[in-house]
């Protein structure tokens, strides 16, 4: 009797496919205390209602929380002078004069970076921002979601440059830790530098967030996605704009030599065999084997994967492109902004409302632009089918976002058709048996064969 | 098949992570061995290979050479000398087997085709039987079913905790709430008489003040008229909303239903299905405000409520726009306080027909150890005393991609028409089976479509059986098709199968018309995480499959089946959730 | 008596404060809220909750529990709006003229405002460093008196660390560390402060004249019908479907309903009803299709809404 695929399947399955996200729902603000200790669990599920059933408890329950949520985010960022690092926007076009600009140039820096910082420390640095090429002691330049990032966590103080001169205060005058100054003179030095003046949170976003094409500015769902993997403690960067063609051209070389080979024994193998027009398909004969009457079923084209593909690539397009390259957080401590190598995943990024499941040119172009990655050799062997194919050849991580909730998707080019479990058929026959002689075991064939007998159950 | 010795089909090499065939005890074979014997044969067709060469016996030399010598002079064919058999019923799109050799061949040597009053398998006859008494055998469906029943018992029970937890904690609270209030004279236990109903801004702060406003004790005799449960409150009428226009109304009757979740299954059954079945008490602002004698409105009943006053049409209409209540979802889902939107405006009364489930339905659906009611009851006990001879009202159905499959792929399967008898020609049975696919069927003229839908699905059918994959229908789980490595008996299907067409030729771009033609089959981003979370919660994995629609052709009624097929292309994406917190290190 | 409001015993969150309209951020054509008495109080008053897109600074490295700002779907906004609850200000527009005109009274009242709030920072660090401080001498000085006078020196240098280490702060681990007792400033400057919002501490933009109606999808009605009888609404992506509706605010209650809108003309795939109801009896929760009946003679809301159950066969 067949399995029921309703009934649950047990934990002998490899794979654990369902996994609990506690992202999935609204946590109760008031077990934040528990995540800020190491280790803790978000209570799983039972901790809420079903619906409200009329108590005063259940009222009391719903207040406290409303509560905690309003302290928790009622918090105001205050910056230290220990690690205090300002940055300051230029993204407006008048502020393109500035003399330092002018100095030190824009060398290897794209237009979206707009927000410089002229001393910094710690680590957040290490991975975002980049300097202009050939100037030493130039000012760090940040992309609108490095800045964004770094103000939204508290640890970046945001400005807007003053209108008149343009310069930002040299290091020697920002406060520093430990240091006396009198506030009179702190207070007439601020009026007439005009340091211009810090923005707030909503500021920041009111100048960085916009839309993709914009200089300076970011989609709020390219940033939405950019700060969940940060807060997760990827590092993420973006992806460089020529990399389709910088891919190709790495793989041609390796792939070239297994091309020509292909094309030159494949041709032999695959002869088209004729069939009658309207079947079968498998011509009435004795067969020696499953492989030679499958052979005759090929008739629907199966897709080989290759290093290099086939047909030309269509260059992928907006917004099924690679944007972010993302590398996990053991690689930080040796982490080079201009060499990274390649990154763990690739993630482009979808907003679900104004896009739909993406055509076949879409996906396969996007993939296209990632390299080949098939099934590794610790996958081989008729056990690692499954994971062959979960696998795939290439792949790519789709962010998508519905106002504010991401959803990741992993899409992988998979390839059934490198998989024929039909030559599996034969093994048993030609395997022969280990008692000696051609005859085969598990004989009677005939018996239970069309007559309802022996259901085994 | 019988008289073939010569035939040396071992066990297909499974691989390990499935049912291995373990060492055979001297009792006799495993299940796994008898699995496997069973279902040999990939396909229904048989191989003849010849023996192995061993060289440490010379004598298989000899072996070899007398099985190539009778192969060569008695050549046997690997198809089966009967073909199966089935029919064609263009009307009822479906092709239908009958010969119990047929069915049995179909169902081993490949799992095509399904038992029409069954989930697989043919059983129907196996599970009458058992239920008249007669038969022992378990099917797969009553166990399915057993463990369903045992399931409900203990949503019952938990729903029942649940229910008595919170209607102590409201006692708890009415009590505490009116120990801090000057003590009420005892003949007057009910809160004072407004001049006005009270008004809420929401039914859930109506709630609120019906529940509070229980009086708590003051003696033992006012603590035994307590009510137990919401139920029996006694019927409060509270007006929701400002302006002459009703927002809504919060009722909480004693002899009607709107009670608290359920907690045994007479009472789900016992729940209406919409606000038509129960007896609604309703005032209209006008009424409440003036502190007339309210109109009241009673609409249908089931029979198990007593009957009261229809609507009178002179009346200003009410607008019965019903909260859903999803009824049986589980047992904890609460019908709560109905709800009941009135608009004051005259346009004449609906009357909407309240769904009953039919009788047949709601057998199936919930559980037949506690009918429903006491007539069905009655007609249960009588249908098990009947002992007549069993007759099979089961049929075995091939979808039309496995008859295709059979038939044009493997030539092993006849099919003929069922109005006439006569064998379907190979060249007819492609037309036939493209134009009838759709549903509602084709008006004519009937044109052949490079998307049409048996095509493409046919397709991807037949690509997956090519590569030995069994694959079968998907549709409980909202998929196109289920790919089983070796078969349902053996393992769970590993993977699901979306099937997508891909519209990329340029002619399907080249008109206004087909562009928006192509867009609208264009899916969601939620249609596809809903697919996926539930084939992810059957611990399967989603394959898209893009077919690659090629643009039309002229004629394609006398091409040959496999041009036909060759011009598409099929490219398979697999789908995956990723966590970005679990991928971190 | 009428009123039976629990919530007037408890601290009243910021919402004396709240007048309507309020004002609704329109960034780049998103909806956001930077102002967490507004939040709250339209998530109490309003039913509308929206999804929290920040970072928490006091525990940036998670993603469980996120901060301002607040993203709303345009369906809410655009119902505030209809409701005259809210109004919409277009920041990126409003913002950029506004810091490059900055100057004089304005100016100088937006610096106060941070420099005061700076002040209030850095006296709060202060005194949490003493107390932290305090604590750790004490602690130090309980263990020594427990262990004895072993090691006298070792003791006298470990002071600063641990009450360094000794936090009673419940976020402790991302927080910048304070200042260590040796070198709590002298000076009272104050710390630099980035507010979370604008307005305050400038002044509100003013109300426009014409109603911007944000655009929405066409599912619209259907949400709208679920928020009058109640229900908060999220995005519903994650589960397949446009929004999950809950009988009460997100934060206690699972959700009832997985809604999704449809034409009333508009064909629904079978396979579509058959995964829609097998995932809500799958995660035990209602599946729900609704859209607007369009050929109804009734005015005002003529939404009808189905339940589909999976049987299970």
């Amino acid at each position: 009797m067949e399995i029921d695929e309703d009934a649950p399947v047990t934990s002998l399955h490899n794979q654990p496919h369902e996994e609990h996200d506690p992202t999935d729902e609204t946590q109760d603000f008031r077990f934040i205390a528990a995540l800020s200790k190491s280790g803790a669990q978000i209570p799983k599920r039972g901790e809420k209602d079903f619906e409200p059933h009329g108590t005063k408890h259940q009222d009391g329950i719903l207040a406290a929380s409303r509560e905690a949520m309003h302290d928790v985010l009622n918090y105001t960022r205050s910056h230290i002078p220990k690690n205090y690092v300002r940055g300051y926007y230029y993204g407006g076009d008048e502020n393109w004069d500035d003399e330092i600009v002018k100095k030190e140039g824009r060398k290897g820096l794209l237009e979206d970076h707009v927000v410089a910082v002229e001393s910094y420390k710690g680590p957040h640095f290490k991975v975002s921002g980049q300097a202009p090429l050939g100037v030493p002691g130039a000012r760090l330049w940040l992309l609108p979601e490095e800045a964004l990032y770094l103000v939204e966590r508290g640890s970046l103080d945001l400005w807007w440059p003053a209108r008149t001169t343009n310069i930002p205060p040299q290091s020697g005058e920002r406060p520093e830790s430990g240091e006396t100054r009198d506030d009179d003179v702190m207070d007439e030095d601020l009026e007439e530098k005009d340091e211009g003046f810090p923005l707030s949170l909503q500021a920041a976003y009111a100048m960085l967030i916009g839309e993709d094409q914009e200089r300076g500015k970011i989609s709020l769902e390219r940033y939405t996605v950019y700060a969940n993997l940060k807060r997760t403690g990827y590092a993420v960067l973006r992806a460089p704009e020529s990399y389709s063609t910088e891919n190709m051209e790495s793989q041609q070389a390796s792939g070239q030599i297994a091309s020509i080979f292909a094309r030159l024994f494949g041709n032999i193998f695959s002869r088209e065999i004729s069939h009658p027009p309207h079947g079968p398909l498998v011509k009435p004969g004795m067969y020696r084997s499953y492989n030679a009457i499958y052979k005759q079923l090929s008739v629907v084209p199966r897709h080989k994967p290759s290093a290099i593909p086939n047909t030309p690539t269509i260059e992928a397009e907006d917004p099924f492109r690679v944007i972010f390259h993302v590398f996990k957080a053991a690689r930080i401590t040796n982490f080079s902004k201009r060499n990274p190598g390649e990154p763990d995943f690739r993630i482009a990024v979808i907003n679900a409302r104004s896009t739909s499941v993406p055509s076949l040119t879409q996906i396969t172009s996007l993939l296209e632009s990632t390299p080949w990655c098939p099934p590794t050799d610790d996958m081989a062997g008729p056990n690692k089918l499954y994971q062959r194919l979960r696998h795939g050849y290439r792949n790519v991580v789709l962010a998508v976002v519905d106002q504010g909730v991401t959803s990741y998707l992993r899409m992988g080019e998979a390839a059934f058709g490198e998989e024929r479990l039909y030559e599996r058929f034969d093994t048993g026959a030609t395997r022969g048996s280990k008692r000696g002689g051609g005859r085969g075991r598990g004989g009677g064939r005939g018996r239970g064969r069309g007559r309802g007998r022996g259901r085994g159950s | 098949m019988e008289n073939t010795p010569q035939v040396v089909i071992q066990d297909a090499g499974a691989p390990a992570e499935l049912a291995a065939p373990k060492q055979p005890k001297p009792r006799g074979p495993s299940k796994a061995q008898q699995l496997n014997k069973l279902y040999s044969l990939p396909a229904p067709l048989r191989t003849f290979p010849l023996p192995t060469f061993l060289p440490q016996n010379p004598l298989s030399l000899l072996h070899i050479a007398y099985a190539w010598a009778k192969q060569v002079i008695a050549p046997e064919s690997s198809h089966f000398p009967e073909l199966y058999e089935a029919f064609f019923s263009p009307d009822n799109r479906c092709v239908f087997v009958l010969e119990e050799r047929s069915v049995r061949g179909l169902w081993e040597q490949g799992f095509y085709g399904k038992g029409s009053l069954s989930r697989s398998e043919p059983s129907w006859l196996d599970r009458e039987k058992k239920r008249r008494g007669a038969g022992k055998a378990l099917t797969s469906e009553d166990i399915t079913r057993k463990r369903r029943e045992e399931r409900q018992q203990t949503k019952w029970e938990r729903a029942r905790k649940e229910r008595e937890a919170i209607d102590a904690k409201l006692q708890e609270e009415a009590i505490a709430a009116f120990s801090l209030q000057s003590p009420p004279s005892p003949t007057q236990p009910t809160p004072p008489m407004l001049d006005r109903p009270p008004t809420f801004s929401s039914w859930h702060e109506g709630l609120k003040y019906v529940y509070a406003s229980v009086a708590a004790p003051v003696t033992p005799e006012y603590l035994l008229k307590l009510p137990n449960s919401p139920c029996d409150v006694d019927s409060k009428l509270c007006v929701v909303g400002a302006e002459q226009r009703v927002e809504k109304i919060l009722l909480c009757t004693s002899k009607f239903s709107p009670a608290p979740a359920p907690v045994t299954p007479e009472r789900l059954l016992g729940l209406p299905n919409s606000l038509h079945d129960i007896g609604v008490k309703v005032i209209t602002v006008e009424a409440a405000l003036s502190n007339k004698e309210p109109l009241i409105y009673t609409l249908n009943f089931p029979a198990t409520v007593t009957k009261d006053v229809s609507i009178d049409d002179s009346e200003p209409v009410i607008d019965i726009d019903p909260l859903p209540t999803p009824l049986g979802t589980s047992m904890e889902e609460a019908n709560g306080a109905a709800e009941i939107v009135l608009n004051g405006t005259a346009n004449g009364t609906h009357r909407r027909k309240s769904v009953r489930f039919s009788p047949t339905v709601e057998e199936t659906t919930f559980i037949k150890s506690e009918p429903p009611s006491p007539e069905r009851a009655a007609q249960h006990e009588n249908a098990a005393e009947v002992e007549v001879a069993i007759q099979n009202q089961e049929h075995y159905q091939l979808t039309l991609e496995e008859a295709f499959f059979l038939s044009y792929g493997l030539g092993t399967l006849s099919i003929k028409s069922a109005a006439t008898g006569l064998p379907i020609s190979a060249s007819e049975m492609f037309t036939q089976f493209r134009t009838c696919y759709r549903f509602p069927p084709k008006q004519l003229p009937l044109t052949l479509e490079p998307d049409d839908p048996f095509v493409i699905s046919y397709l991807v059918y037949h690509h997956f059986r090519s590569l030995g994959w069994v694959v079968r229908g998907g549709i409980k789980f909202s998929v196109d098709f289920l790919l089983y490595l070796r078969g349902p008996v053996f393992s769970h299907a590993e993977f699901a199968v979306i099937i997508l067409p891909s519209y990329t030729d340029p002619h399907w771009s080249s008109t206004p018309e087909l562009c928006a033609y192509v867009a609208g089959k264009e899916r969601s981003w939620s249609w596809l995480h809903c697919v996926n979370r539930v084939i992810t919660q059957v611990q399967k994995t989603l394959i898209l499959v893009y077919v690659e629609i090629p643009k039309p052709q002229d004629d394609e009624t006398n091409m040959a089946v496999d041009k036909i097929l060759r011009r598409y292309k099929i490219r398979e994406i697999v789908l995956k959730r990723w966590l970005s917190n679990r991928s971190r290190d | 008596m009428a009123k039976a409001d629990i919530e007037d015993e408890h601290r009243d969150v910021g919402s004396d404060t709240i007048t309507e309209p309020v004002s609704i951020s329109l960034i780049a054509g998103r909806y956001l809220l930077f102002d967490i008495n507004v939040v709250t109080y339209l998530r109490r008053t309003h039913n509308i909750c929206g999804v929290l897109i920040g970072g928490i600074p006091q525990i940036p490295q998670q993603n469980v529990f996120l901060g301002l700002p607040l993203e709303l779907l345009p369906e809410e906004a655009r119902l505030l709006v209809e409701k005259r609850v809210a109004y919409i200000v277009d920041d990126t527009a409003w913002h950029k003229p506004k810091f490059s005109t900055l100057s004089g009274e304005e100016r100088r009242r937006y610096l106060d405002s941070l420099r005061e709030a700076g002040l209030k920072s850095k006296r709060a660090a202060d005194e949490g460093a003493k107390k932290r401080q305090a604590h750790g001498l004490a602690k130090e000085a309980a263990t020594r008196r427990a262990k004895g006078a072993l090691k006298p020196d070792s003791d006298e240098k470990d002071i600063p660390d641990s009450a360094k280490e000794v936090s009673d702060s419940l976020f402790g681990d991302e927080r910048p560390q304070s200042p260590t007792p040796s070198t709590i400033s002298v000076s009272n400057k104050p710390h630099a402060i980035t507010p979370t919002t604008t307005y305050p501490p400038l002044s509100l933009p003013d109300i426009p004249t014409e109603e911007a109606k944000p655009p929405v999808p066409s599912s619209y009605p259907l949400f709208t019908h679920l928020h009058s009888r109640g229900y908060f609404t999220t995005p519903g992506l994650r589960f397949g479907c446009d929004y999950t509706a809950y009988p009460g605010d997100p934060l206690r209650f699972h959700s009832h309903f997985l809604a999704t809108g449809y034409g009333w003309e508009e064909e629904i795939p079978m396979l579509d009803i058959v995964g829609g109801g097998r995932l809500g009896t799958g995660v035990k929760k209602g599946f729900l299709i609704g859209g607007a009946e369009s050929e109804s003679s009734t005015e005002g809301d003529n939404v009808r809404t189905f339940c589909i159950e999976w049987g299970g066969m």
